[in-house]
């Protein structure tokens, strides 16, 4: 029959006997050429298809965790995100016990656009020295506050205070008993840093990346001035270490033995695990509290409320 | 002189009769039908719920040939493994497989066992939808209990019959939950998305459920190791499945 075929675990072999039927989207007869055609232009890659239509598990060795990643559509110079009432601020932490901590930050605004406008990896401009926690948040501080030498990443946000709407860490941050306090979330807290613990778990973050992917892809945007086409989310161009990683970081090649052993491992991809960590949060545009409660609306006669 | 048949009573006693007293059960009552066949009831008598059709949300089960198939495997094999393209209604098969079967087989019982707790209710609010949706006739053979007369008054993770039948949505973060379980049918679904899949596996097979059914889209993972060395053999002829 089409697209249903039918195999036997051998003797000898673990589940020797048991029978597994392979059924393929071909056996549904609505299924017609054009009806495939589309569907497979909806995945965001052609490997993500093979996985999940064609039935091939390892579609996705050695792809790139992200190949709907184009620079021209995602790198743009720094805009202003600092106001809390066009944008709001997400903030992710990746903490490690030897490996230098990682920082991003990521704004959402109400249009659904999103643009990772700050990252902090000292392990670039820093390899090999390790910092505390209390210098992170010193750190961390100076890059959210009015502070007109800000460095690089963040010089778009010279003199700008940065309104963080919510800060998410990796749960790894509760079991690494930090040199300076019980774990890490209480460490950071303690300097006035309060994270809360990212939802991981396997389908979390595949939910998470395939969240990212899409937003990775081309969409038209219509303006004044004309058309043009750029990705949902964009990457402020001195975020160097994040684009790095969208440019490099793959899936393992081999036998991976269950779906932890296929995440993608084979580069240094810290940026982009705190970009999943903001996005198991579920992150989207809130108007602060203040902003709400101040309406501009004014009746026509005083008194009446019309 | 005029028999009277307890219909509750012809699913456990069908593999039993010959084929002239099926046939004469089967003129006995229309309702015959759906009680000894799932696909005839899941196709006949209930409707599925479609979430991305707003203007007729509730159909019959598509009557495609490789359903067919699928019911004669699940019939036959005590364990059975399908991996499946995305979107070819498997999950929909199999809890309306465990549904009837549980129904019509009471006080039997079944656990969906998922990678995570929203995925192993997804698989009981099917069954809710199959139960409510189904030939008023069949909710009155099979009520639902006393204290909880209607789907809604059910617990989101559980499903419960009036006569002692019940299924059950359990996540596959710990596979130890299964062991102080004893069901008669178990369902993993999405296997290859469950971490603790092997030992989840190894644990529902030690609670020896008369079925066993593993449904999942492909990834690396257990359940890709535990198959990948499986040969192809025939599949079953379509009429041998309607026999």
């Amino acid at each position: 029959m089409r697209g249903l075929s039918l195999r036997q675990i051998p003797e000898g072999r673990p589940g020797a006997g048991i029978k597994i039927a392979r059924l393929h989207y071909l056996a549904d007869p609505t299924m017609t050429p054009e009806r495939v055609v589309a569907l497979r232009s909806q995945y965001t890659s052609d490997a993500r298809w093979r996985r999940e239509m064609e039935i091939q598990y390892e579609a996705l060795e050695g792809e790139l965790l992200y190949p709907e990643w184009k620079r021209e559509l995602s790198v743009c110079e720094p805009f202003d995100v600092s106001d809390p009432a066009a944008w709001t601020i997400y903030h992710a932490c990746d903490p490690h016990g030897r490996t230098p901590h990682a920082f991003i930050w990521e704004a959402f605004n109400k249009f659904g656009d999103r643009a990772v406008c700050g990252e902090l990896w000292s392990g670039r401009d820093f390899p090999g020295e390790r910092f505390t926690v209390a210098q992170y948040c010193h750190a961390l501080d100076w890059l959210e506050s009015d502070s007109m030498d800000k460095p690089s990443p963040f010089d778009w946000a010279r003199g700008k205070k940065l309104s963080v709407y919510y800060r998410v860490m990796d749960t790894h941050g509760a079991a690494v008993n930090s040199d300076e306090g019980k774990d890490f979330f209480d460490t950071y807290a303690r300097h006035g840093f309060q994270y809360f613990s990212a939802l991981k778990g396997e389908v979390r973050l595949a939910v998470a990346r395939d969240s990212v992917a899409s937003a990775l892809l081309p969409v038209e945007i219509t303006t004044g001035t004309g058309k043009f086409t750029q990705a949902r989310l964009r990457v402020f161009e001195g975020c160097a270490e994040t684009i790095d990683e969208f440019e490099r970081v793959r899936y393992p090649e081999g036998d991976p033995v269950r779906p932890a052993d296929e995440r993608p491992m084979t580069y240094r991809k810290h940026l982009l695990d705190c970009l999943h960590y903001v996005e198991t949060a579920q992150p989207r545009f809130v108007l602060p509290k203040w902003l709400r409660s101040r309406s501009t609306w004014k009746p026509i006669h005083a008194g009446t409320g019309y | 002189m005029q028999v009277r048949f307890d219909l509750k009573r012809i699913p456990s006693v069908w593999s039993s009769l010959t084929s002239a007293e099926r046939q004469s059960l089967l003129d006995y009552s229309p309702l015959v039908a759906p009680l000894v066949s799932s696909l005839t009831w899941l196709r006949k008598f209930t409707k599925t719920w479609d979430e991305h059709d707003i203007e007729r949300s509730y159909k019959p089960f598509p009557d495609w040939q490789y359903f067919d198939l699928l019911h004669h495997l699940w019939m036959t094999e005590a364990k059975l493994f399908v991996e499946k393209s995305r979107t070819v209604m498997a999950t929909w098969w199999g809890a309306g497989e465990c549904l009837h079967y549980v129904m019509t087989h009471q006080p039997a019982s079944c656990i969906f066992w998922c990678p995570d707790q929203d995925r192993a209710e997804k698989c009981i609010k099917y069954c809710k939808v199959l139960y409510a949706q189904q030939d008023e006739r069949l909710k009155v053979l099979y009520p639902l209990p006393r204290k909880k007369k209607t789907v809604d008054d059910q617990a989101v993770y559980k499903f419960e019959l009036g006569d002692g039948g019940w299924l059950q949505a359990l996540p596959g973060k710990n596979p130890d939950k299964i062991r102080s379980e004893h069901p008669t049918l178990v369902m993993m679904d999405e296997c290859c998305f469950n971490a603790q899949g092997a030992e989840a596996y190894d644990n529902a097979l030690s609670t020896r459920p008369l079925k066993l059914l593993c449904v999942s889209s492909a990834a690396p993972s257990w359940f890709r190791d535990l198959t990948e060395t499986a040969g192809l053999i025939t599949l079953p002829e379509l009429s041998e499945c309607e026999a």
